[in-house]
């Protein structure tokens, strides 16, 4: 038998190493799962947006002070869910176990989700935890635009419909405030032209649209100061809150104008329906408290969002009122648009069916160009299908919540054993590599993002 | 002005500085990682921190991720971000044919270029720049995109058809999910996780790294061909900037120009430079077989589209793309209000972004200099080791980009998809291309038509769309000219 070199009694001792912590980390996870205490594990709050958008940075500001308080002993973690108009990540949400662990931080996009058909679920598949903050709305033009006030507008809309472009994509929260006020001027109707956030804000200093809606922080971000040329700052003509607000008390409320049209936007935890009575009001608490906090109010402040909260029976009937608000409009989307998806699928079916006839008619472009075609190796072949299944089963044993730690080290193993052809040399260290990444992996991810690995 | 300089050449600084562009120029280099997602991970990190040093970390990690995108895109044809696709065209080619290192550093050199002139513009003209973007409707956006558009019908093979097969195909799958303009969700057969339809990410390190990398194994399964690898070294000279000297200052502008625009980011901008190269070069057939032009428009391209991108964000509080609005986040949470007074309420924090761009910039020069040598060793790993851990690196990078399994899952599917379309001679750009410009397209064009009631005309008659069409006719036109003259000359 041949004496173990020094090299790989190095690499033997390495791999063991590394081996006994994975089992060690492995072992600390598998914690026996007792009924006991609320909260267990950290409780996620799930941003169903970007990193750096609206509703993560009111997310984040609250975790930093849930944490800095220490609330319940136990982190609040936010990850993002984006995409689908918010919707990815309120369905796990809705679909997470009832535990208070996961927690939805969302405006009232979600109704108008549901109301304009994107997903067939609102409020009502959720329990609401507690309102968080609330968001002033306005309407803005730009400064030197002849509508100075809502009625001046909305008159306009209805002498000449659809001459007013308003930015606000179909279905949003700003829509259902615009269907709102035409609604009190019968006739009017806008011209709707999708344009989000910033390019709203671009479109109407060049004079691409005549109003948009913003809430109040887009507006004191965007707005110019007073000594700025008319015609490259934009103006709130329309409050659409209850009262005047500190922030820009010159811009009269929608009641104030006379009209019945009112509208803000607010912040909302949400927990999945059956989440017990005592985990609810203990998360309200908390996030009552942390509402309070002067270090919240003055970060929230700055964000000019104001810390309106509600919870409990109050909360229920504030959302009926919101829901039956947005009820009241219709969200039919009127499009004349041109229906891409078909045409784009005509134009694939007949480029396919070209490809195909060249192909048949000259047959030789496809095959001869190049001899050393890779597929037609078959023992390569072979290693390259099996690879793809160890790929496949990879990510299907993550799919269904095999630990990280085990399942990558074991692909990393396999699929390098498999390119090497199975040399006894290349056993260690691939056991090392596949160990030692997957750990590192772990801690970068796990421990200094707190992003949680599949 | 001083104090921001002042601040950033303390050791702090120039630590933070040259930590972010290292650290950005190694994620962005492991295909499947992406500098947005390591800035969306690390902005949580710095709120305790200095806003300003906060602001140098996340900008140095920008700059160095563009940048070593690169690196993957040449070395492995796995364009590391998106911004690298373009180069994987000409790059890969080159460090096939034996010159890995010399593609490297005709990319480094593009890429400082493209970075300081699109900074020169940053720190003069930032204000009146940024004013220029608000003339832009949607008609115009739509046929700036339309010219990056063309380049699907030309590029990537030898076959027309083919490429307009893969293009159109591109636009096809980005298609699912919700529309922007009518907010309907349409294609997704009643699959909710589709509502959000394929992202890019996923797509691109499918298409790209899963593709190449099971192409790896089967290869390596085969006696090996190795061609000898010239050790050159960088073997950049003087000569090689007057050389490129035109193209450099070219795709620098088109890049920064381009990322002035909301919106349409770095991708877009590389894309036309490259388009506006291949039809201006007077032999426009070299390029996707290892052209150093091509790498130079790339490259030079977006790394401008950076400082081109920071104007709007400095002069307005406009994101120019997906990693602006995750640094504009940075910004609230740090307590600023971006927005067109930014520059006037804390001037020392609009110096720091743009200085720490230049430094950035330059740090990244020295840092990919240094470690070209090491790189081109990368490709000497045996596979066994290298290949694994990079398919491990794009399963978890799919994942943690929104924390779902179902986008894996559609990493591996266009894995196989990219793999077929290539054994069946459809090239992959145009595919990829059509993806990412298709909805960008299709989002102008809807808004455009919603203000026009439906009427296509304006396209023509707005002076602007009009002569981005124009352009975008002549870039389709000229090569395919030029071919047919040079074949009669031949003959």
């Amino acid at each position: 038998m041949k004496v173990p070199s020094k090299q790989s009694r190095i690499q033997a001792i390495v791999f063991l190493s590394l081996l006994m912590i994975t089992v060690w980390r492995l072992s600390s996870m598998i914690s026996p799962d007792l009924p006991s205490q609320f909260p267990q594990k950290p409780i996620q709050i799930v941003v169903p947006y970007l990193a750096g958008g609206g509703t993560d940075t009111f997310a984040r500001i609250l975790q930093k002070s849930l944490n800095h308080e220490d609330a319940l002993g136990e982190e609040f973690v936010v990850t993002n869910k984006d995409g689908g108009s918010a919707t990815i990540g309120s369905r796990q949400v809705k679909d997470a176990p009832p535990d208070g662990h996961q927690l939805l931080c969302h405006h009232e996009g979600i109704i108008a989700t549901q109301l304009a058909g994107v997903v067939d679920y609102g409020p009502e598949a959720f329990r609401p935890i507690a309102q968080t903050g609330s968001i002033v709305l306005l309407m803005v033009v730009r400064a030197d635009s002849e509508y100075r006030n809502l009625n001046d507008l909305l008159q306009a809309a209805q002498k000449k419909p659809n001459t007013i472009r308003i930015g606000a994509n179909q279905g949003s929260p700003a829509y259902f405030i615009c269907k709102q006020l035409l609604a009190e001027f019968p006739g009017a109707d806008f011209n709707f032209i999708s344009a989000g956030g910033a390019k709203r804000y671009t479109y109407l200093l060049g004079g691409k649209l005549e109003a948009g809606i913003f809430s109040l922080a887009e507006y004191v971000s965007f707005r110019n100061s007073d000594d700025t040329p008319e015609n490259d700052n934009i103006l709130a003509i329309g409050n659409f809150g209850d009262k005047r607000h500190p922030t820009i008390p010159n811009v009269a409320t929608s009641t104030e104008q006379n009209l019945k049209t009112r509208a803000e936007n607010a912040y909302y935890i949400w927990a999945p329906k059956d989440t017990p009575d005592d985990i609810a009001d203990l998360l309200a608490r908390t996030f009552r408290d942390t509402l309070k906090s002067p270090e919240v109010t003055q970060e929230l402040q700055k964000l000019s969002i104001d810390p309106t909260f509600r919870s409990g029976e109050e909360l229920q009937k504030h959302l009926a009122i919101r829901v039956e608000a947005f009820q009241k409009i219709s969200a039919d989307a009127k499009t004349e648009l041109p229906n891409f998806p078909i045409w784009i699928i005509g134009i694939v079916a007949i480029l396919l069916i070209s490809v195909i006839v060249s192909n048949i008619v000259t047959p030789n472009l496809a095959e001869t160009s190049s001899p050393s075609s890779s597929l037609n190796n078959k023992g390569a072949t072979f290693l390259g299908v099996s690879c793809l299944l160890i790929l496949i089963a990879y990510v299907a044993a993550l799919q269904f919540k095999i630990p990280f730690g085990i399942a990558t080290p074991l692909t990393i193993f396999l699929m390098g054993l498999s390119i090497s052809k199975f040399k006894r040399k290349h056993w260690l260290i691939l056991g090392i590599i596949g160990l030692g990444f997957s750990l590192t992996l772990e801690i970068v991810f796990t421990q200094l993002f707190s992003v949680a690995l599949p | 002005m001083q104090e921001a300089l002042l601040q950033l050449i303390t050791p702090t600084g120039l630590f933070l500085i040259i930590f972010g562009t290292t650290l950005g120029v190694f994620v962005g280099a492991i295909p499947g990682l992406t500098g947005t997602m390591l800035i969306a991970l690390t902005l949580p990190l710095t709120f305790g921190a200095d806003p300003q040093y906060a602001m140098t970390l996340l900008i140095s990690i920008y700059v160095g991720a563009i940048s070593g995108g690169m690196i993957s895109a040449t070395l492995l044809r796995m364009p590391g971000t998106p911004a690298s696709i373009v180069t994987t065209f000409d790059g890969y080619p080159m460090a096939q044919n034996g010159q890995p290192e010399r593609a490297l550093g005709l990319g480094i050199m593009a890429s400082v270029t493209g970075g300081l002139i699109s900074w020169c513009f940053l720190l003069t003209l930032a204000q009146p720049i940024a004013r220029y973007s608000k003339e832009f409707g949607p008609f115009d956006y739509f046929s700036l995109v339309m010219m990056a558009l063309v380049l699907i019908a030309t590029i990537g093979g030898k076959s027309i058809l083919r490429s307009l097969l893969s293009g159109f195909l591109g636009i096809l799958l980005a298609m699912p999910g919700i529309a922007v303009a009518t907010g309907e969700t349409r294609l997704t057969f009643g699959i909710t996780e589709l509502n959000d339809g394929f992202q890019l990410l996923p797509v691109l390190i499918g298409m790209f790294a899963v593709n190449q990398i099971l192409r790896d194994i089967i290869d390596s399964a085969k006696p090996q061909t190795a061609k000898p690898i010239s050790t050159q070294g960088l073997a950049l000279k003087i000569s090689d900037l007057k050389k490129h000297g035109l193209n450099l200052v070219r795709s620098s502008l088109i890049g920064t120009w381009i990322g002035i625009l909301p919106g349409i980011g770095a991708n877009i901008g590389s894309v036309t430079a490259y388009s506006v190269a291949r039809s201006t070069s007077r032999n426009p057939e070299k390029f996707g077989t290892g052209c150093e032009d091509g790498i130079v428009a790339a490259e030079a391209a977006n790394n401008a589209t950076i400082g081109g991108a920071l104007i709007p964000l400095v002069a307005m509080g406009i994101p120019g793309s997906v990693v602006e609005a995750v640094l504009l986040g940075a910004l609230v949470i740090h307590g600023f209000q971006p927005g067109p007074r930014l520059f006037e309420q804390s001037p020392e924090l609009v110096y720091t972004i743009i200085f720490t761009c230049l430094f950035a910039n330059m740090a990244m020069a020295v840092i990919m200099c240094c470690s070209i040598r090491t790189l081109a060793w990368l490709t000497k790993i045996p596979r066994a080791f290298l290949l694994p851990i990079i398919l491990t690196f794009c399963v978890v990078g799919s994942f943690a980009m929104s924390n779902r399994m179902f986008d894996v899952w559609v990493m591996i599917g266009f894995g196989i998809l990219g793999l077929f379309l290539e054994t069946k001679k459809i090239p992959l750009a145009p595919f990829v291309i059509g993806f990412v410009l298709g909805p960008i397209a299709e989002e102008n064009l809807s808004a455009g038509l919603m203000g026009s009631g439906g009427d296509w005309t304006p396209i023509f008659t707005e002076p602007k769309s009009l002569a981005f069409l124009i352009i975008a006719i002549l870039l389709l036109a000229v090569p395919i000219y030029r071919g047919r003259q040079r074949a009669k000359r031949s003959q």
